[in-house]
């Protein structure tokens, strides 16, 4: 179970944390570098501003370091730090809405993305044409046009390769309302993005 | 299974959590086949995505704040310790004085009577339960 006997870097993230519970700072960090750099690339692809998901991110890491004792070990771990993470940013989005700032200077804040006209999405251009940058920026509307609750399905199947069962533990909800929702969500992104994927039939 | 149903059940299947029935279906239903081929495709484009890293001070900006948040809890204390001590000084004070004051009152006098000058330099606590000990009833 603990592996005791083996590098902690190989623990299993439930062991990790029951190592951290009983003391171990290392352990914490073990998790620290599994984990960060997933929940920096989830809340970005929210929130489109890096800064803003470096600073979620440490948040939920926050959560976690001082929330160890409330860590119920029986629980898979990665669904229980990204219900934090989805928690913390349905929060953000919630304040962006109430309190509406400057716009943001648009999707991919942060990349190294050439920047050429934006995307229309109604008048896709033929695949072979598609730059990488108008590539990005076709999904990134994309899943900003999706709801909410269909996006963050996306983002934990898709990039995160959870299954139903842990996103449905993630979220809160049933694994039918996973189903649900990612068939609208594919649904969705199919009718918005098929003009822009090549290939012959 | 009909088309309907497989289309219905076709995103989980590629999920791995579908029933099998849909395999079977699209072996024989080119329609559903065209959609199994642009669902795919449109996941798979969602790759374009980058991964963004985080950036070089992450780290040590998130030991910053857990410094800081374990800091702030003594923050309020300052104010408190001021108050609580001279408080603590007044009921050592006062036990002190009412030690000294039932020594001088009783009668017999007690053998380890202590002058003035004397107790103020012991520990005022311990004539302090001295003190609470005679109030005890024998």
């Amino acid at each position: 179970m603990i592996g005791s006997q083996g590098r902690i870097e190989e623990d299993s993230d439930r062991s990790l944390m029951a190592r951290f519970r009983s003391g171990e700072e290392e352990a914490f960090r073990v998790l620290f570098d599994r984990y960060a750099s997933h929940l920096v690339n989830f809340a970005f692809r929210f929130l489109n501003s890096k800064a803003e998901a470096e600073d979620l991110s440490q948040d939920v890491l926050l959560r976690v370091y001082k929330g160890r004792e409330g860590y119920d070990p029986g629980r898979p771990f990665r669904p229980w730090i990204f219900s934090i993470a989805s928690r913390l940013v349905s929060n953000r989005l919630r304040d962006r809405r109430r309190h509406p700032q400057e716009p943001l200077e648009g999707p991919g804040v942060g990349l190294e993305v050439s920047r050429p006209e934006p995307a229309d999405l109604s008048h896709p251009l033929p695949p072979e044409a598609l730059e990488r940058g108008q590539a990005v920026r076709a999904v990134q509307e994309a899943l900003s046009a999706l709801p909410e609750s269909q996006r963050v399905v996306v983002l934990l199947s898709r990039f995160e390769r959870m299954s139903y069962q842990e996103i449905a533990q993630a979220l809160g909800t049933s694994e039918e309302a996973v189903k649900s929702l990612l068939y609208r969500a594919r649904q969705g992104l199919k009718r918005l993005l098929l003009p822009y994927v090549s290939g012959p039939e | 299974m009909e088309c309907q149903e497989a289309r219905e059940q076709l995103a989980a299947f590629l999920d791995g959590e579908g029933p099998e029935e849909v395999s079977s279906h699209l072996q024989g239903c080119p329609a559903c086949r065209r959609e199994r081929q642009a669902l795919e495709r449109t996941w798979q484009f969602l790759g374009v995505l980058p991964g963004v890293e985080p950036s070089p001070g992450f780290r040590a900006r998130f030991w910053e704040r857990v410094r800081e948040e374990e800091s702030s809890w003594w923050l309020p204390l300052p104010r408190f310790v001021p108050a609580l001590a001279g408080c603590l000084a007044v009921w050592v004070v006062g036990i002190g004085l009412g030690a000294f004051l039932y020594r001088s009152s009783s009668q017999p006098p007690v053998p380890e009577t202590a002058p003035l000058q004397v107790w103020a330099a012991q520990d005022s606590l311990s004539l302090g339960s001295a003190y609470l000990r005679r109030m005890l009833p024998e």
